[in-house]
């Protein structure tokens, strides 16, 4: 589904991704893990395509396409979400009416007619109360004045409504409590199947108990410094990052 | 407002504004100029009393002797208008005899009126919804009120609704009484203007203890060729009643300026509300600044008296030059006034606009909140006053005005005056100037959003406190004005 | 001689030939000229008319003698003493190792023009240009009067260097029904370091202040400035403080203005990253009318503004205020931020403010806030529970108010304490 082949990255001439090769197969979670700084939160922008980062070379395909010079929306539009480390408020602008303007966007591109406004919000009530929100969240404006609980739950909850085939989640478990992120790794396992893939971005290995990873990456300084599989986990919990530089 | 599919047609051929086209109508036109004899023929066309025609030529002669022009310290520049140029009437010309229904109405014009997408004849306004919202239309086609629908369901409860004429004609003790009260003739130099050549225009009357059940509306539409467009609206909320009117207004496309200089007053009394709310989008004239509206209107509302409240909603996305601040005088005690405001230019449009919170009597309150949208080459400004005089006992005022900046060939400016002059008073302003973030920006695209389209909808966050307090379908046709308005800002 | 005389005279010259930095712009010369000075119809000076007074009768300066002021009663390490805004050399003395140096305008205008240049190319930074286009130069016929009746004095800060105590600018009043023309210039060279108190004493009634300070930050330098006066109440002022900020320059500013005065700040932020922080105090009290017009303009990338006021009137007096931030085309990632507060203690009197925005460049994050109210009648009455009088109360609450502002500097903070309570005297709240 993806395939990352010698990419480097820079940010204001600072190499931050390093001759990086990475692919993640149809139906494939993958775990990325690092410590802070090591570039993955720069792998996870760049696969969406956020401005601001220099691609020196390399290149990124998604199902065979170079999505490197495609726009954000349009790689949103060909199923790439990413689920925001840090996701941003838009004062103003009711959750609903936000979701249902982007679930618009991304049917137009795909000259898909726009969604029944009553089949939508049937859709988006069912997601809500499976994540344990309450309906006046989604009147609530996008993100302003939410609890960092409730600002990843609102990324997993666009995550279920928009059906991306690749799923980028950033640190989505950073500062979650414990019942959060139990909510939070039932609704991406759930979602997981053969058709879509994770690229599961983290510096924890607490959502990994929960999602199971089907291959293990440790990243540092831009690279991949080892790969396994979930059992990769347990020996980076008992000897640290530091044994991986 | 929904509009027609011949509507959505004109659309694409008009491109960029909508409302682009002229109607091809037989018009019965003044001579251009502006002396005794124009103000005498307008009055005559309108068949007025001499009381009317008498107060039209004390303006006039208050007009010559003013010494002062058009103003020079807003934040406009722009193009000398010569008033000699201008038409001061112009009027359809079934004029002569005046429709006595919409059936006798000139069908060209109906077709005008559904090319605008204005439901002249009686309609439900959302569908699904019935009988429970209904709005009453008065059409101003250049200076000539041409229908007022739902006219028989108001008088039933003793509202009046009718065009300014007609009130002339059948209310003239009413007129008599308040016409000129709160906006007085020397007021400023288009008030002055409007007061010796208004052509037509609405008035409301609201009688004591009742709640007008519909929206009261006009549309405004500026037609002709040279035509200065100056009606003069007039609604009075008697003791213990509410109204809320909608005012909305387009302009074809043309190469010149055409001036439009209204005056509307509002009056409250006792316990009375008066919620007047505008979509505001006369021709701006094309990307490079030429043509598009002069728009000088003077609108003010006085809460006469105790607990009377006056609020004015504005979204202003059309003329190439506004020069508007809708006022409150808040004499009675515990009276309230309130100002939101939307205003946007682009390409080269320019807006100064705002309001003043005049407080007089005491316990009176004011809030202001008033939105600035920048883009292309437009220069934005917000002046305001608020002014507590010494009697205005724990009066309140709150002012927050924003501007948000797209591209940075474009200008915001906030001229908040502050003026207190009681120690009891409680005033606060606050206003903050952004850009759409580029955070904000990347996480819409990032679900998918295009860029234009996340432009509009951050943009429609940015504005949404004041969309808040128009009447629903009013609030949809401005979010769609925004949208248009903003094409081509981004990129 | 008279000022009416002096200014009628004057146009019978060339002030080119006067040869002062200043009057080389035509343009200033004939609203000099013309006796254009301004009135209340200009817009920042709406609430102070220069006309109304100019054709009193003052004097000009003839005597510079100052018998009056007694050394060991002022305590400062660094003093320099100007007597009716002419420096007074036997009473000055600097204790700073050469680090600062005292010229006349004229001196150092022969040795090194750079400065003066650079402040006086654009003369039109003095003006006002209305955003509706009118340009209004009336202020500057202030400052070009002042220039003619003044020669000047540079206080210069060497470069890379420290001045570790406060420098003390002691302006003493003791002329009578003159006007007096204090004119300086201070450099604060590259990577310098200083500190100086702005003290004007009026020891004389019914003068006419009309003050021209010019402040210019070379490269990284930091200046803080102190500003206050005594006994100004029964004397007039106007006066005009211009900083010019370059690159990583940082100015911190503090004043107390009060009595019949009329205060223009301007603050140029020409240089990268250069930073601002303006505290200002407005007091008036009887019939005084307190104006400040402050300005700061942001002419480069990521510089930085901070306006924070407090204004307080008595009796029937005003007090306004009209705080302006302009952001220039090009000074992205810049941010202004104004705040201002005000309390009326009569029902007499009258607060203004104007906080206006002018911005011209997206990428900025500006900010301004006014509030004017009356003190809490709820923490009136919880002090009274507590056995204070009510206007001990009151008294406590006003200056909790004030302190807010936080002056770094003691002598300001004390002089405040000192004028506020002078507005209690003998009031019956």
């Amino acid at each position: 589904m993806l395939k990352i082949s010698n990419l480097s990255v820079s940010v204001e001439n600072k190499l931050i991704i390093n001759n990086l090769d990475l692919e993640i197969g149809e139906g494939k979670k993958v775990a990325v893990m690092g410590p802070n700084g090591s570039g993955k939160s720069t792998l996870s922008n760049v696969i969406s395509g956020k401005p601001g980062y220099n691609i020196k070379e390399g290149s990124i395909k998604f199902e065979d396409t170079d999505i490197l010079k495609i726009n954000p929306d349009e790689r949103a539009a060909m199923g790439i979400f990413m689920a925001f480390q840090y996701p941003v408020e838009i004062p103003g602008i009711a959750n609903s009416s936000f979701l249902r303007t982007a679930i618009n966007s991304i049917r137009k591109k795909n000259n898909i007619e726009p969604v029944n406004t009553r089949i939508f919000l049937e859709e988006l009530n069912q997601i809500a109360s499976k994540l344990g929100l309450d309906k006046s969240f989604l009147s609530r404006d996008m993100n302003e004045g939410f609890s960092g609980g409730e600002k990843k739950k609102n990324e997993i909850l666009q995550l279920l409504l928009l059906k991306p085939k690749l799923c980028v989640l950033d640190e989505i478990d950073s500062g979650l409590d414990i019942d959060s992120l139990k909510v939070i790794s039932k609704g991406i396992s759930e979602y997981s199947n053969k058709k879509n893939s994770m690229l599961i971005i983290t510096h924890y290995q607490r959502l990994l108990d929960h999602v199971i990873p089907d291959e293990v990456h440790i990243f540092n300084k831009g690279k991949i410094v080892e790969s396994g599989d979930h059992d990769l986990v347990k020996i980076l919990e008992e000897k640290g990052y530091k044994e991986f530089s | 407002m929904r509009t027609s599919d011949e509507t959505t047609k004109l659309v694409e051929e008009a491109s960029k504004y909508k409302y682009g086209f002229t109607t091809n109508i037989e018009q019965d036109l003044a001579p251009k100029g502006l002396n005794k004899n124009i103000v005498r023929f307008i009055s005559k066309k309108k068949n007025e009393p001499k009381w009317l025609l008498n107060w039209r030529l004390k303006a006039f002669d208050t007009l010559e002797k003013r010494k002062d022009n058009f103003p020079t310290w807003a934040n406009l520049k722009y193009n000398k208008i010569d008033l000699q140029d201008i038409h001061y009437y112009a009027a359809p010309k079934s004029e002569d005899d005046k429709p006595k229904s919409l059936e006798e109405v000139d069908p060209e014009l109906l077709r005008a009126y559904n090319k605008l997408g204005i439901p002249l004849k009686e309609q439900e306004f959302l569908a699904g919804v019935k009988n429970s919202h209904k709005v009453a239309v008065d059409a101003v086609f250049d200076s000539v009120s041409v229908a007022t629908t739902f006219k028989s369901e108001l008088s039933k409860l003793g509202i009046i609704f009718c065009s300014f004429s007609e009130a002339v004609a059948n209310h003239p003790d009413l007129v008599k009484k308040y016409l000129g009260t709160v906006i007085p003739v020397n007021d400023n130099y288009f008030s002055t203007l409007n007061s010796a050549v208004f052509s037509d225009g609405s008035f409301v009357y609201i009688p004591p203890g009742v709640r007008c059940p519909m929206e009261l509306s006009t549309y405004f539409r500026i037609n002709a060729a040279n035509t200065g467009q100056f009606e003069r609206t007039l609604i009075i909320a008697d003791k213990n009643s509410y109204v809320s009117y909608l005012e909305g207004c387009t302009a074809p496309m043309r190469d010149e300026n055409q001036l439009h200089a209204a005056v509307v007053e509002l009056v409250a009394l006792e316990n009375a509300e008066i919620k007047y709310s505008t979509v505001q989008n006369w021709y701006p004239g094309d990307k490079n600044g030429k043509g598009g509206i002069y728009n000088f209107v003077t609108k003010r509302g006085i809460c006469q008296e105790a607990h009377s409240k006056i609020s004015w909603t504005q979204v202003e996305t059309g003329s190439a030059v506004t020069w508007k601040y809708p006022s409150v005088i808040l004499k009675g005690d515990h009276s309230s006034g309130e100002f939101y405001s939307v205003a946007l230019s682009h390409n080269c449009q320019q807006a100064d606009t705002g309001t003043k919170m005049i407080h007089i009597g005491k316990n009176t309150s004011s809030r202001i909140v008033s939105k600035g949208i920048s883009a292309g080459r437009g220069q934005q400004t917000y002046r305001g006053l608020v002014s507590i005089l010494p009697k205005a006992d724990n009066t309140k005022n709150f002012t927050q005005c924003d501007s948000l900046l797209i591209g940075n060939d474009c200008g915001a400016h906030t001229v908040p005056y502050i003026d207190v002059r009681n120690k009891s008073s409680d005033v606060a302003h606050e206003a903050s100037t952004s850009k759409i973030s580029e955070e904000q920006l990347f996480f819409c695209l990032q679900r998918g959003i295009t860029e234009e389209d996340a432009t509009a909808l951050i943009v429609n966050g940015f504005c949404r406190e004041v969309f808040k307090s128009l009447p629903m379908e009013f609030a949809v046709e401005a979010k769609k004005l925004l949208e248009l308005s903003l094409e081509g800002a981004v990129g | 001689m008279l000022l009416n005389d002096y200014l009628n005279k004057l146009k019978k010259t060339n002030l080119k030939e006067l040869n002062k930095p200043w009057l080389s712009n035509e343009l200033l010369n004939k609203e000099l000229l013309d006796n254009i000075f301004p009135d209340n119809n200009a817009e920042e000076w709406k609430n102070f008319n220069v006309n109304a007074f100019i054709k009193q009768k003052w004097n000009l300066l003839i005597s510079q003698d100052s018998p009056n002021l007694k050394k060991e009663n002022i305590l400062f390490k660094n003093l320099i003493v100007f007597n009716n805004g002419v420096l007074d050399k036997k009473l000055t003395e600097i204790n700073t190792d050469d680090k600062v140096k005292i010229h006349s305008l004229q001196e150092y205008y022969n040795k090194d023009k750079t400065i003066v240049d650079k402040i006086y190319c654009n003369s039109k930074k003095y003006s006002e240009d209305r955003i509706s286009g009118i340009i209004d130069n009336k202020t500057t016929s202030l400052l070009s009067l002042n220039s003619l009746l003044n020669q000047g004095v540079v206080i210069e800060v060497a470069a890379d260097s420290k001045v570790g105590n406060e420098i003390c600018l002691y302006n003493q009043i003791s002329a009578n029904e003159t006007i007096i023309n204090p004119y300086i210039l201070l450099v604060a060279n590259k990577n310098s370091e200083v500190n100086f108190l702005d003290l004007t004493s009026y020891i004389e009634e019914n003068n006419w202040t009309n003050v021209f300070y010019e402040v210019y930050l070379e490269k990284n330098s930091k200046v803080r400035m102190s500003n206050f006066s005594l006994n100004q109440s029964m004397n007039l002022n106007t006066s005009s403080y211009n900083f010019h900020l370059e690159k990583e320059a940082l100015l911190e500013f503090a004043s107390i203005n009060k009595g019949n005065s009329k205060k223009d700040i301007r603050v140029f932020l020409n240089g990268e990253n250069s930073k601002v922080d303006i505290k200002g105090m407005l007091l008036s009290r009887l019939i005084e009318n307190s104006d400040i017009f402050c300005k700061v303009t942001h002419n480069a990338f990521s510089s930085d503004s901070k306006q924070d006021w407090r204004m307080i009137s008595a009796d029937t007096s005003k007090t306004s205020l009209n705080g302006k931030i302009k952001i220039m085309k090009g000074a992205k990632n810049s941010s202004g931020n104004f705040f201002s507060k005000a309390l009326l203690l009569n029902d007499k009197a009258k607060a203004l403010s104007k906080p206006e925005l002018e911005i011209f460049e997206d990428d900025v994050s500006c900010s301004h806030g006014s509030s004017f109210g009356e003190l809490e009648k709820d923490k009136v009455f919880y002090l009274q529970s507590r056995g204070f009088s009510k206007k001990e109360a009151i008294e406590m609450l006003v200056s909790a108010f004030i302190s807010e502002l936080n002056f770094s500097d003691n002598n300001l903070s004390d002089n405040l304490k000192n004028e506020v309570e002078k507005m209690f005297i003998g009031k019956d709240l």
